[in-house]
């Protein structure tokens, strides 16, 4: 009796540890496990990207100034940074529609919410969560919330293209589309390639690795290159879009004026 | 007479099912734990030797390390300083040149390390890291900036067929490789990086001004 009633109590305290050390280790689970399955794929795991496409929103006809304060940010000039950047999405050096995407799988719904308007949910205020390992992770917020309030009974029309021909483009593929699929055209950022093939663990810290006869040159011929096609390339532009926020669709005019209007190209191939 | 069993089993399941998981939850915390720390020594595998250019006094007890990417444009800025620091403390201070090629930011990055490293097989580095540095706005905008490589090494007078031979090499290839490395050991984020005397110091501004301050500063502690 003495026995079996020892038996039952060591049972119970075991049983209680057990319980005790089950919420104890549950609770951080879940907690981490809501902030991973809130973040899509390309928040949590960041793979690094520089290209740039020209973006102009237009509400109710007036052409929002990405130039101004609030849409800029800085970045440090006297360094080339070779780790993945902060900001996965920024506009800089006071120039207008020219977007900067530095993290890979970047969507038109992810832009928005970047800069206030979120048709994509997720995290308040936020991309999501960046996961470096098991235990260690940082929240990707956003820009802020200074596109201006849509008005009621407004509708989106998106066209992408250029002064010479544009077509009307889905909402639906603005906002859940990555960027270099939208626009039809890959970025030739040299990390997109290094970031496809495998890698050595050093690399993937931050830099890649030489190999041996394994230093090929990228693009193609530049004999027949026109200026614009020189531009693009150094810039690695890979497309533009422009964003009608309004009751009625906009006119041919209107949509053509808007593709006259795009900031001209610079120089340079770098740059934060 | 039936119920009991059942509840006995019941009463044995509970505590391993509890047990199990807990075990579970612990190794899954423990393989993240593993698989970073695995991660971490896969990096520290290195290349045996780093690259080996040096000019200036190289006697002094003052060195001044640079980590160059020859296609930033920050090192660009910096390269016209760099080069009349170094004209005017050559008598002073033993200068380096190491190689951090972000090859994930810049196309061109490795083949213009592997370039200048082939050329210090011939001992031409510093010939051939000015040409690339003062051809930089050029070869960046072509779509292969190895042949201008190539026309720099035959300007600077180089055994073309050594050179070719030497650029592919992986002992060329490992060199770089290991200033990769040791860059990154040091905490070097971004080109350039500075090291004085071995250690990791702030980029100074890119004024004459700037490092000669340094230099002296250090060469009067060195004294």
């Amino acid at each position: 009796m003495g026995i079996s009633k020892y038996i039952k109590s060591k049972r119970t305290v075991f049983i209680a540890i057990c319980v005790i050390l089950l919420v104890v280790i549950s609770i951080p689970t879940l907690f981490i496990g809501y902030k991973y399955v809130s973040s899509p794929q390309e928040i949590r795991d960041p793979k690094q990207e520089h290209y740039h496409f020209r973006i102009q929103v237009l509400v109710d006809g007036k052409a929002e100034d990405f130039s101004s304060k609030k849409y800029q940010t800085g970045y440090t000039k006297d360094q080339c940074n070779a780790n993945l950047t902060e900001q996965p999405i920024h506009f800089h050096d006071n120039i207008d529609q020219f977007n900067h995407i530095h993290w890979e799988g970047m969507t038109g719904g992810m832009v928005m919410k970047y800069y206030g308007w979120n048709y994509i949910g997720g995290v308040k205020n936020a991309l999501g969560y960046k996961f470096d390992g098991f235990t260690n992770w940082q929240k990707v917020t956003t820009h802020g919330n200074y596109l201006p309030g849509v008005p009621q009974g407004a509708n989106f029309y998106i066209y992408s293209g250029d002064e010479n021909s544009y077509k009307k483009r889905s909402f639906d593929d603005w906002v859940n589309q990555d960027l270099e699929k939208f626009f039809g055209k890959e970025s030739n950022f040299p990390g997109h390639k290094l970031n496809t093939s495998e890698k050595s663990a050093l690399s993937q810290f931050f830099v890649s690795r030489a190999d041996a006869h394994g230093t090929d040159d990228h693009g193609s011929d530049p004999i027949g290159e026109t200026e614009d096609e020189k531009l693009t390339r150094i810039n690695n532009l890979i497309g533009n879009v422009v964003i009608f926020v309004q009751e009625k669709a906009p006119s041919e005019t209107e949509i053509q004026e808007r593709f006259n209007n795009l900031v001209p190209l610079q120089d340079s191939t770098c740059g934060g | 007479m039936a119920k009991k069993p059942v509840k006995k089993n019941a009463s044995k399941t509970f505590p391993i099912i509890i047990t199990a998981t807990v075990v579970v939850m612990l190794a899954l915390v423990f393989f993240a734990i593993q698989d970073k720390n695995e991660t971490k020594q896969e990096r520290t595998q290195a290349a045996k030797e780093g690259s080996s250019n040096f000019a200036g006094n190289l006697d002094s007890p003052v060195t001044l390390t640079e980590f160059v990417d020859f296609q930033c444009e920050a090192c660009y800025a910096y390269y016209p300083i760099v080069k009349e620091i170094k004209e005017k403390y050559k008598d002073r201070v033993r200068f380096q040149i190491r190689n951090f090629p972000i090859e994930s930011s810049h196309q061109f990055a490795m083949p213009a390390a592997l370039a200048a490293e082939a050329a210090a097989r011939q001992g031409k580095f510093f010939e051939m890291h000015d040409k690339i540095f003062e051809g930089q706005k050029i070869w960046e905008q072509t779509p292969n900036a190895t042949e201008t490589f190539n026309s720099y090494a035959e300007e600077i007078g180089l055994d073309m067929d050594k050179y070719r031979k030497d650029i592919d090499s992986v002992s060329v290839v490992s060199v770089v490789n290991k200033d990769l490395q040791d860059v990154q050991d040091l905490g070097g984020t971004g080109t350039p990086t500075f090291l004085l005397n071995g250690q990791k110091i702030d980029s100074p501004e890119p004024t004459v001004e700037a490092f000669s301050k340094l230099l002296e500063d250090a060469l009067a502690q060195a004294q």
